[in-house]
């Protein structure tokens, strides 16, 4: 019997010798990851869809934010998972699952944005998708959307990740391929924008 | 504006700016679900187009004369690939060499093709990481400009073949045709005998990578293999 509680745990549930080993590497995954990931990485259908339950949420909708089209945050969501999920074997916890597939879908929707950038098709699918919400006053919605619209693709990203989202400056650095000094700049020039931007529509918000 | 009266406004922009609906959960697993049933035999043929597992990690080359190298093969890898590619029929096989940039190009894209693009961006992303080394530094080696201008060239060509068909990839190009016109300036500029001149090349040049973030996009559609070869 293993003196360590949890390795003797693993011992009895008759984990692979490479999960044990990844465990006592101690990486930034916590326990129940990387059980999943070995599970899923040996072919465990349900591993994967509580992987995949554990994040599809937060990458849709960041995905969603950054695109304002459903389709768009779908497909960006849906490619993020089959080519993490493709990898899986390759993997080996030098970072988090969910850091990796946020990466892939936040790239993706930069990708898709920048394709539609070149199409002006994008802009009649988000104005109606825009004026089936409703929130607020119309003028004052417009001009929040022309607002954040307009801002620097990097710094809509940041601002988007972190104050819509709730992304922390760590994870938008691991998703960017930035340093986390330039996330902050990025948010900074973002907020500062938007507050020039905004101001007057803003003024019952300020105290 | 207080920081209390800036979350009020960040909470009226959250409201109003894409507000995203609910996931469709069960409908997107069912296409994930599909697309990972072979996931043990896909990973071998390596579909996806991210580098390694830690994500989009930009990684220093070694030294710019390796690149130069590699630079050189490429393009020659390029050009016969080229040639090869117009004079035969494409008799393709199943399973393409190289699927991370398959997988973005149209399928009737010459595999011929596809290997020397795929090496040609490996050389692309050699040459601009060292770019951004030197560029921290703050000026950039007179012998980048002679490297950028081959790369340049080859990247025209590419624009002009029909691997630039899909949208990503011609827009990756051509944003990479733009920088690599920077790298030459700025280069040039900075063995110039006016140093403010060089600064301000090079400082746009930098400006233009970071705004159109090239080299995260080149690695997204590199396999690990080139990824891993064109940082050494």
């Amino acid at each position: 019997m293993l003196a360590h509680p949890i390795l003797a745990t693993l011992s009895r549930i008759a984990v692979s010798e490479r999960v044990k080993t990844a465990f006592t590497r101690n990486q930034g995954l916590d326990l129940d990851e990387r059980l999943l990931i070995a599970r899923a990485q040996a072919g465990d259908q349900a591993a994967f869809r509580t992987l995949y339950d554990g994040h599809v949420d937060r990458v849709f909708r960041v995905t969603y934010r950054m695109t304002g089209s459903e389709e768009a945050a779908r497909e960006c969501t849906q490619e993020a998972f089959v080519r993490a999920f493709n990898r899986l074997t390759d993997f080996r916890g030098d970072a988090k699952f969910s850091t990796w597939v946020h990466s892939i879908g936040v790239n993706m929707a930069l990708n898709a944005l920048r394709s539609r950038k070149r199409s002006r098709e994008v802009e009649l699918d988000q104005e109606l998708a825009y004026r089936g919400r409703e929130h607020g006053d119309p003028t004052v919605r417009d001009r929040i959307k022309e607002a954040v619209d307009t801002l620097p693709e990097h710094f809509r990203t940041v601002f988007l990740m972190h104050d819509l989202e709730g992304y922390k400056h760590t994870e938008i650095a691991e998703a960017l391929d930035v340093a986390v000094g330039t996330s902050k700049a990025r948010l900074s020039r973002a907020r500062a924008q938007l507050r020039l931007a905004l101001g007057d529509e803003m003024r019952e918000y300020v105290s | 504006m207080t920081d209390q009266g800036w979350d009020r406004v960040k909470d009226q922009i959250g409201e109003a700016y894409n507000v995203p609906p609910e996931a469709p959960r069960d409908a997107m697993w069912a296409h994930i679900e599909g697309q990972i049933g072979s996931s043990q035999t896909r990973s071998a043929r390596s579909d996806d187009s991210f580098a390694d597992v830690t994500p989009l990690r930009n990684r220093f080359a070694r030294h710019w004369r390796l690149g130069t190298v590699v630079a050189a093969a490429a393009s020659a890898v390029l050009w016969v690939g080229f040639g090869l590619g117009r004079a035969t029929h494409p008799a393709l096989v199943d399973s393409d060499p190289i699927p991370t940039l398959a997988e973005a190009a149209p399928s009737q894209v010459n595999p011929i093709v596809r290997v020397a693009a795929t090496r040609h961006l490996a050389a692309t992303q050699s040459l601009l990481t060292t770019v951004g080394s030197e560029a921290a530094m703050g000026a950039l080696d007179p012998n980048v400009a002679a490297w950028a201008s081959r790369l340049l060239t080859d990247t025209r060509l590419m624009l002009d073949s029909s691997i630039a068909g899909q949208g990503d990839i011609r827009a990756l190009l051509e944003d990479l045709e733009l920088i690599l016109v920077q790298v030459v300036h700025a280069s040039n500029a900075g063995a110039g005998a006016d140093a403010d001149v060089g600064k301000m090349e090079l400082q746009q040049l930098t400006q233009g990578m970071q705004d159109n973030d090239v080299l995260p996009r080149i690695q997204e559609l590199l396999p690990p293999v080139m990824a891993g070869a064109a940082d050494e």
